[in-house]
């Protein structure tokens, strides 16, 4: 408990809790979009976008952001026209994937830059600043603006895609809406639990909470406190036994996907 | 039962609602129709029979805007369809909708009218679903489906609903259910296209038919 009492644990503390709660609240979005094979890509997307950014003496959350959104650019463009249904959309973002991480580690070797492969891979709470908080705070902010300005269009977009188009509403907008949020959440999760645990934080309370929920609303208010107590629980249990936070938080999630009541009957 | 607006200009009385003229359509170099006409009135009912492949859905796509016609055009209240696309509710045979989306029969229904509790309550009365206004979504029937998309398109005031093969997959009293249902959609003044093959529910026996065949729509026998 002594380790509590610390100031210095306080950002990792906060960025703990704060990664809990803006993960799984994005996460509950793109898993009722049926974007999370997507949002995998754009998670490691970032490794590159960062190390040119680092290259060029660029803001990282600018490289970050740019490398998750062109790489969904590229999937997009190399999808087009392939059939729908078919499974060879899952195999081009796979791909994508795969280069994307690879590009990111010839790049770090290649331009011999200083990066923490294992920091951004797997985030690194105990280095984390104020500016991460500020970043994770900004995401959340955009994040709740956005519910709540176009939570009717989100709606749509989740339950009936083709019907959204037929109603006319911005799509193509609301998608790149999407996609740029998610590029930000992304990023700035990355000290947290880093890109390629952050999934876990994305999906697994958004799985345990939305086969019990009768509403997004409902599910979205759930999945906040749930994700909030795997950050801060991961957390503190990282510290107390000396184990890394990010990954530890990640097999924390495992047992939420336990957590699915039987289906209620209405008839 | 509420009357809603139909057109933002009225057309003239005798005026089609919706209006097909040489409407064509093919994909690549096949020819799927040809020199389609046809006028939907205010309160109509027009069934659309033809075998599997002839171009049923495909009409109805061209009818909602879905698809651009290779030639000819499509028009509602006299103008263009963009911009008003979302006055003509196409309830398709295979719906992409999410039914394991985490939402309610009244919010799904809500969805269509901006969450008007009013339009919703009376659009799923109309259907014969408000019973239902609180169940998940997951939890209905196929038939129950059906049902709720036509409400949906009900809530959001469409001025045409075309409903494509809204008979396949159901069972009889279903069908008769949903025949029912268009029946009296039609004679409060909602104007309805649908498509079918197959027998039909007996409500909708005596209503006139046009049939596809080859590419062409032509007037069908009544059964």
């Amino acid at each position: 408990m002594n380790v509590l009492m610390e100031p210095w644990w306080l950002i990792p503390f906060l960025l703990a809790g704060l990664c809990g709660l803006v993960c799984p609240l994005l996460g509950t979005l793109l898993v009722v979009q049926q974007r999370v094979l997507t949002t995998n890509l754009m998670a490691y997307a970032v490794l590159p976008g960062v190390v040119i950014a680092k290259a060029l003496g660029l803001p990282e959350l600018l490289g970050g952001m740019g490398g998750a959104i062109g790489a969904v650019l590229l999937a997009e463009l190399l999808m087009a026209g392939r059939p729908s249904g078919s499974g060879q959309a899952e195999a081009v973002l796979n791909t994508v994937l795969a280069a994307s991480l690879g590009l990111g580690v010839l790049l770090v070797q290649g331009l011999e830059l200083p990066v923490d492969l294992d920091g951004l891979l797997f985030g690194d709470l105990l280095v984390a600043g104020p500016a991460d908080l500020l970043r994770l705070l900004a995401a959340l902010a955009l994040l709740l603006l956005v519910l709540r300005l176009r939570f009717h269009q989100l709606q749509w977009l989740g339950l009936d895609p083709e019907g959204a188009a037929d109603i006319e509403l911005p799509l193509r907008g609301l998608r790149l809406l999407m996609a740029a949020l998610t590029a930000l959440v992304v990023v700035s999760a990355t000290a947290a639990v880093g890109l390629a645990l952050v999934m876990a934080l994305i999906c697994a309370p958004s799985l345990a909470v939305l086969s019990r929920a009768e509403s997004l609303a409902q599910a979205l208010r759930l999945v906040a406190g749930l994700g909030v107590g795997v950050g801060v629980t991961g957390c503190g249990l990282a510290l107390g036994f000396n184990l890394p936070p990010g990954p530890l938080m990640a097999c924390f999630c495992l047992p939420l996907l336990w957590l699915k009541p039987a289906p209620r009957s209405w008839d | 039962m509420g009357h809603w607006p139909r057109c933002f200009l009225a057309p003239p009385v005798d005026a089609p609602l919706l209006q097909a003229r040489q409407l064509a359509f093919g994909y690549a170099k096949t020819a799927v129709l040809r020199s389609i006409n046809l006028d939907v009135t205010n309160g109509s009912c027009t069934l659309i029979r033809g075998d599997n492949g002839a171009g049923k859905s495909t009409l109805l796509q061209l009818l909602q805007g879905k698809l651009q016609p290779t030639a000819g055009w499509v028009r509602l209240c006299g103008r263009p369809l963009k911009g008003q696309r979302r006055r003509l509710a196409l309830v398709p045979q295979a719906p992409s909708l999410r039914w394991h989306y985490p939402i309610t029969l009244a919010g799904l229904v809500g969805l269509g009218c901006g969450g008007h509790p009013q339009r919703s309550h009376t659009a799923l009365e109309q259907v014969g679903l408000a019973a239902l206004a609180k169940a998940p979504i997951a939890s209905l029937s196929g038939g129950q489906r059906q049902r709720a998309l036509i409400a949906r398109a009900l809530a959001r005031q469409a001025a045409v609903l075309l409903l494509d093969e809204p008979f396949a997959c159901l069972d009889n009293r279903s069908r008769e259910q949903l025949g029912a249902l268009i029946q009296a959609l039609a004679a409060d003044g909602t104007a309805v296209v649908l498509t079918a093959h197959g027998d039909l529910p007996s409500s909708l026996e005596q209503v006139p038919q046009m049939h596809l065949e080859h590419g062409q729509l032509g007037p069908g026998d009544r059964q």
